[in-house]
Parts: structure tokens; sequence; C-alpha cells
């Protein structure tokens, strides 16, 4: 059975998130931006988790904050995600100079860890969403295409591509056609996994505040509120705090089962998940 | 290498590490409690490490924490009354065209390094400050049309202006005109000087790490004092200054004994500190500007006045200074403080009323559209743009504002801007309805570089021939106080007709002290303690 082992509760939890963010207007039950009455005030009927700082509903931020946090880091992903991988398999299919020049880049790139290079980038492009996706995105590339372009260099010293250069296929034509299609599950699992760094990274950098307009309810931003509250109302910080690693830990996991389950030497996964694959 | 001397070297080595240890240990502990008996010093918690401490070249408010009690001034302002006082200059003149004011200076002060105090220092201080190579960022400004400094005889100084200026007795009183040792200024100049710094004060400058700290010691010598100080010398030996610019460390590095007095605690730290029994609150007002933010009247919409009345009355004031700042803190009425300015008496700011703020706008033509749920005319959203300074809980305040305009229909796209180069570089762009600045000063002159067309930030934008008047003649009244408040009065009426300006409180400096310590007092202008006045609770 293929569901065997299935993280259960990870898949829930991202299920019911991705159901909040989609529905986050209709679920949310009041405005997120608007304050309705005196600031940390206790859950009460109006609001069920109470008021923050400055007397808005917690409980609608958080919905919203779903919405928000969820989207930067998929969107952020998608572009390290394509560009990576666009660069990754180029490596692979062309092993010469460009894949020479590729592998020293982001060698060179990496020396620099991902989140301080999605900083540097931030602090040239200026505060906003838009900017926090575009660094994350870029921050991620380096690490990216290694392990895309080392599952693409796997692949291609296989038999059954050494036929198709063989049999007079191209060099495009083996990309598309051999090299992608083969490394299906795996490719999806390091892409998973790469998710959960942009979490990470996108949550740090709206954290550190630049997300530009505090009054976006996201939760890294919220996070960084509560921190100022911790001694009058800590779940302002322990709620989205949560929801944030809770959120990682469940992509993190998700992409581990989905990389054992599709690798075949790996039978017996859950007594030897020793390794972290995870930057 | 550390060794033991060979006595001890068998205790070591025989399996006695433990009681040697100990002994040392209590060795220790004895040596640390006997200096607790006698607390020689304290450690006073700034909040924002400056760019620059020099009194004369940078600007900060922060440097005249701990520079106010190294320097003196020829002038003091007593805290209590609001009168000027001999300070270094045992009295002074002022002409009847009050453009030369003749200052006679005290004959028995020392600089702290041993350098006399007389007229030619006086000549050497100002000098260095109005020397265009030395890019004076406030001290330069404060002297006003100064043409020349004259010095008569070895204790007789006189100031000659160009035209009269009533902000120069209430400039000299502060430390950025503090007088500084003319030979420490020689030896070093403007860059190197402000990490060797030369006063008369009743503390002497020790050192400066940027960043890090910043330390004072007494001034064994001192005796000239102004008469509104409680103490004759300094009671407190050392005072050492650390920032903490992170607003959520400071109760903690209070509480943890890391610092003994420290200020602009968050509202929510300080009522909480407040009910403490170790510690003290002082609520200090600080005078100047409010929490204030400027329409542009350069940009559409609010270059319309029926837009930025409508945008004022959207505006809950009461609730913002609630939510934000508790029980702490005035709502403002005006473009000046009112603690402080008491006698310019405002009319009372605009009231809360989004009825009447979206029938204003219905009435020019900004429309509720129900599809978009903006107002809209000629198909163009009412978008405003708001920037604010990333202190003094701006941002908060900020996100409130934002609300209340979305509130009443406007779309509202909110900017912190991290630090203050960044906020000029954003005012610079033009792009924005509002924008939030405030300053702190004593004198109402300060309003000048606000609202005057050139204004340095004259960020409204405003071209008023009425305000510039008032300004210029009540620049120059110097002699007749009265007049001057009439002058200052109208002008606040015109700037509120004009809806110039959402004022939202008036800034209160929250500082909290170890409940040890006693005589705290602040300066007129509100941040620089009297560090003289220091003591231990016997």
């Amino acid at each position: 059975m293929i569901l065997r082992g299935a993280p259960i509760l990870s898949v829930g939890w991202l299920i019911l998130i991705t159901i909040v963010a989609v529905g986050a207007p209709v679920l949310a039950p009041l405005d997120p931006q608007q304050p309705l009455g005196p600031p940390l005030s206790y859950p009460a009927q109006a609001s069920f988790l109470g008021t923050d700082s400055l007397g808005r509903d917690l409980l609608s931020r958080l919905i919203f904050g779903t919405r928000f946090s969820l989207s930067i880091a998929l969107l952020a992903s998608a572009i390290t995600i394509s560009v990576g991988t666009l660069f990754g398999l180029t490596a692979a299919v062309f092993p010469g100079l460009f894949d020479r020049i590729m592998l020293w880049a982001s060698n060179t790139l990496l020396a620099i860890p991902g989140l301080l290079l999605a900083m540097l980038v931030v602090a040239r492009t200026g505060t906003g969403l838009a900017s926090v996706v575009f660094a994350i995105g870029i921050g991620g590339i380096p690490g990216f295409l290694r392990l895309s372009r080392a599952l693409f260099i796997q692949i291609r010293s296989q038999a059954f591509i050494s036929s198709a250069v063989a049999l007079g296929g191209s060099k495009l034509w083996i990309a598309r056609f051999h090299i992608l299609p083969n490394a299906g599950p795996r490719y999806i699992s390091i892409s998973t996994i790469h998710i959960a760094w942009a979490f990470l990274g996108a949550t740090s950098l709206t954290f550190l505040g630049f997300a530009g307009d505090p009054s976006i309810p996201e939760w890294g931003s919220m996070l960084n509120t509560g921190r100022s509250f911790l001694n009058q109302a800590p779940h302002l910080a322990i709620l989205p705090g949560f929801a944030i690693s809770a959120t990682i830990m469940a992509i993190q996991s998700l992409g581990r089962w989905i990389s054992h389950i599709s690798d075949p030497l790996d039978a017996g996964w859950r007594s030897s998940q020793s390794g972290n694959r995870n930057r | 290498m550390f060794t033991f001397p060979s006595i001890f070297r068998p205790l070591w080595k025989a399996g006695h590490r433990v009681p040697f240890s100990l002994a040392l240990l209590v060795g220790l502990l004895l040596s640390a409690c006997s200096s607790m008996e006698e607390p020689l010093s304290i450690v006073y918690g700034l909040t924002l490490a400056p760019s620059g401490i020099d009194p004369h070249i940078n600007a900060s408010a922060e440097l005249g924490i701990p520079l106010s009690s190294v320097y003196d001034t020829l002038i003091y302002q007593n805290p209590d009354s609001g009168e000027f006082v001999p300070g270094l200059a045992e009295k002074w003149t002022i002409s009847e065209d009050a453009k030369t004011y003749t200052f006679y200076l005290r004959q028995d002060v020392i600089f702290h390094d041993d350098t006399a105090f007389n007229a030619a220092a006086v000549k050497a201080n100002i000098d260095y400050v109005i020397n265009p190579d030395h890019l004076s960022q406030k001290a330069r400004f404060m002297l006003g049309p100064l043409e020349r400094i004259e010095v008569i005889d070895t204790f007789t100084v006189v100031f000659h202006l160009r035209e009269p200026f009533a902000p120069l007795l209430d400039s000299l009183a502060q430390v950025y005109l503090g007088m500084a040792s003319p030979s420490a200024l020689e030896e070093w100049g403007p860059g190197d000087y402000q990490f060797h710094q030369v006063g008369t004060g009743p503390y002497r400058f020790v050192e400066y790490v940027v960043n890090d700290h910043i330390t004072l010691e007494k001034n064994p010598d001192y005796a000239w004092g102004p008469e509104f100080f409680n103490n004759k010398e300094a009671q407190i030996a050392k005072v050492i200054f650390r920032f903490y610019e992170d607003s959520a460390t400071r109760s903690v590095a209070l509480e943890s004994g890391e610092v003994d007095i420290i200020g602009e605690l968050p509202p929510q730290d300080a009522q909480r500190l407040a009910a403490l029994e170790d510690f003290d609150l002082y609520p200090i007002p600080i005078p100047g500007q409010p929490l204030q933010y400027f329409f542009n009247v350069e940009v559409e919409p609010t270059n319309d006045l029926q837009v930025r009345q409508a945008l004022l009355q959207a505006v809950d004031r009461q609730f913002i200074v609630e939510t934000v700042f508790g029980a702490f803190s005035p709502v403002a009425e005006g473009p000046l403080t009112n603690d402080h300015f008491e006698d310019i008496v405002l009319d009372p700011y605009t009231s809360y009323d989004p009825e009447i703020a979206g029938e204003l706008l219905d009435e020019i033509g900004w429309v509720i559209d129900e599809d978009q749920g903006y107002r809209l005319r000629d198909g163009e959203i009412l978008a405003l743009h708001l920037i604010v300074p990333s202190w003094g809980s701006n941002p908060e305040v900020g996100q409130l504002i934002s609300a209340a305009w979305e509130n009443i229909g406007a779309q509202v796209t909110l900017e912190v801007a991290p630090g203050f180069g960044k906020l000029r570089e954003a005012q610079g762009e033009g792009n924005y309805q509002a924008i939030g600045l405030n300053f702190f000063g004593t004198d109402a002159d300060l309003l000048r570089s606000f609202y005057s067309t050139d204004g340095l930030f004259n960020w409204s934008g405003v071209q008023d021939s009425r305000v510039e008047q008032l300004l210029t003649q009540a620049s120059q009244a110097t002699l007749d106080p009265d007049r001057r408040v009439k002058l200052y009065q109208e002008l606040t009426s015109l700037i509120h007709q004009e809806a110039l300006l959402l004022p939202i409180r008036d800034y209160v400096n929250l500082v909290a002290a170890r409940s040890s310590i006693l005589g705290l007092r602040y300066s007129s202008q509100g941040w620089f303690p009297y560090l003289i006045d220091l003591q231990f609770a016997p």
C-alpha cells in the first residue's frame, strides 16, 4: 500500500491550512485590518481568540495570515524551482564548460547562506511582499541547483540514457523525455523540502520587518509584533509561531516521506531516518 | 599563561581542587560584597546609538543625555519656572534693537583639562560651530542670524545678530551650544573630538566606544552649577551609558539589574514596572511637536482642503492614543505640545466623526463604488500613500490611521521608512499623501523649518504668505513675549484651518529607575537628566 507510513498529521495540517488560505475571506469572522475595540482583550464572543495589540481580531488575522505566508512561500519556491531546474538540467546535459561554470557559481553562492543572500537581495530591492518573494526565490537557487543537478546527473549516467544517445537522440529530447520524467518522485521530494525552506525564509524576512506594511496580517510579522507582549499576552506570539513551525515540519515530513517511498532501495525508511536532507 | 605560585602547586595537584576553588570563590564573593556596600556607579540605558556624539556637530537628542552633564551652558533654563538663569554667564543684557547680546562671564571656572574658561573660549566654541567646514547639523542653525562674536575683555563677550532672533537664549541654554575646552577642540578637531570631549560640567568625559558605551566620572572641582541644582557636587562617582535599541529588551535590562535607569519604555512594560515595588516610573513630557502627520498639499487628492478635512475627521485620535500608548499620553491638539507651550492656547482640533467625513467626500464627488468598495471620482480610486518613520510607535499609529481611512472608503498603502535616511529619501520622491515626522524643542520657532516655504522639513509643501509672515514676525519679537505668543497662536489656528496636519499625541518619555535611586530630574527639553542631582537612597 502506497500510503503506508504516510505522515497523516502533516498531510492533515497542510490540507487544513490550504483550505483556510483559499477560503480566508469567507472563513474569517471579521476584517483583519480594522480595530474592533480595546487591545489585548481576552477571548470573548465577538472575538474568538481576543484582540491583538492594536485591537484587531486575532483569529481573522491568523486566517488571512495563512493566505499571505503560504502564497509568499509558494511563489518564491516557484521561482527557485523553475530557475534551479532549468540550470540544473542544462548543466546535466551539457557536462562541459557550462556545467563547470554553473557548479562554480553555485558553490561560490553557497558559501553565503541562502537566507543571507535573500537579505542582500531585499536590501537592494526595498521592502514589500513582492521583494520578499523575489529575494527568497533568488536566495534558494544555488542550493536547489546543486541538488537538482546531482539528481539529473545520476539519471544521466544510467544505461538507458546511453542507449538513447546511441540511438541518436538530441540532448534536448533526452532531457525532456528521459531525464525529467525519470527524476519524478525524487524531484518532487527535493522540491517539497525546498518549499519548507522557502517558508522558513519568507517568515524570517517578514519577522525582520521586510514585509513593508506592518498591517498586513502575515505570520512572521505577527510573531515579531507579538514578541513585545510576551508578558501580557503570550498567545500573540505563540499562535503564529506555532503555525509557522507546524507548517514547516509538515512540509518537511511530507517531502521526506515522498523521498523514501520513491527510493526502492530504502525499504524500512522509518527506522533509518538519520540523514537530514534539508539544507 | 596563568601559573600558580609554587606553594599552591602541591595543593592543586594533590586532588584538593575543590576546596581550593571554594576558597577562591569565597574570596571573590567577599570582595564583591565589599564593593556592593558602597555602590559607586550606575548604568543608564540609552535607546538609540547616535551616528556621532559631538554636540556642536551632531543633532541627536540622545547625545544630550550624557553630555548635558559634561558641559555647562552660558545660561540655564530653570526646568520648574521656565526662566533663564545664570550659568557660565553671571548676567547678560540685550540691546534695544534686540540685535546685540552682552554676556558677563564667571571668573572662577576651569575646564576638565585645567584650561581656564573666558571670553576667548566662548568665541572659540561659537567659531567652531559656525565653521562651514564642520557641517554642524543642529548647533549652527540654533544661532539663527548670528553675525559675529566680539571679545570685549577677558570675561565679557558680545553676540552681534543681523536681525532680532527671539530663540537665541533658548538655544544658548542647550547642550548643543555647551562650552568645550578650546585647547581640546583645537587638538582633536571635528570627527575625533567626540571621543575626547572636555567641558566644565559636573561630570568628566572618560570614554566613548561606538555602539557600546559612554563613561562619565565625577568632576571633583565642580563649583559653578546653576542655583536650581539640588546638589552642589555629583554624588555618584561614575555613570555608564549603554545602548538598548530594541524596545522589547529595555524593561528586561532594568529588571535583570543590567541598567539602573532606562528611558523610552514601551507603554505595556511601563505599566507593569509602575506596579512593582523595586522600580519607579517617571513619565517625562517632551516639549516640541506631537507625533504628527503632514498632508501633502502638492498632490492629488490631498491638495483639496475638503479631502484633508475629511481625513482629519475620519481618525479617532483618542482611540489611537488609548490603544497604542495606554494611560500615559495626552491627545495632541495642534502643531505644538500642550505641556510646554501652555501660553499658546490651541483651539480643540477636529473631532472624530466618520459620517461627516464621508459626507464631505460625497459633496466633492468622491463616492463609494459598491463593486470595488472604495471611493471613486471620474473612475479614479481615492488612493492614499502614508509614509511613517520606523521609530516612536509610528508604525502602530500608522496602521490605525490607515485602517481609519480605509474605513471611510480610501485605499491606503502604508510604508514604514526604516531610519531617518530612508524617510528623507522616500519624502524626496514626493509620492505620498501623508508623512510623519516630529521634532522636539522648547521654542516655538521650531515650527519654522516645517511650515516656511523653503523650510528644510516643509514636507506639506505649503506656500502661504500669511504663514511666512507670522513666522518671521514671531521670530523677531524678542522683547515682546506676549506678542510672540499671540503670533504663534494665530499660526497654529491657520495650520488647523488649512488642515495641514494630523496631530496624534504629545510625547511622553517613559523612564523607569530602580527605587534605590533618588533625585532623577530632567531639563526643560525633557530628554536631558541632571546627573548631579542623582543619589542613592540612604
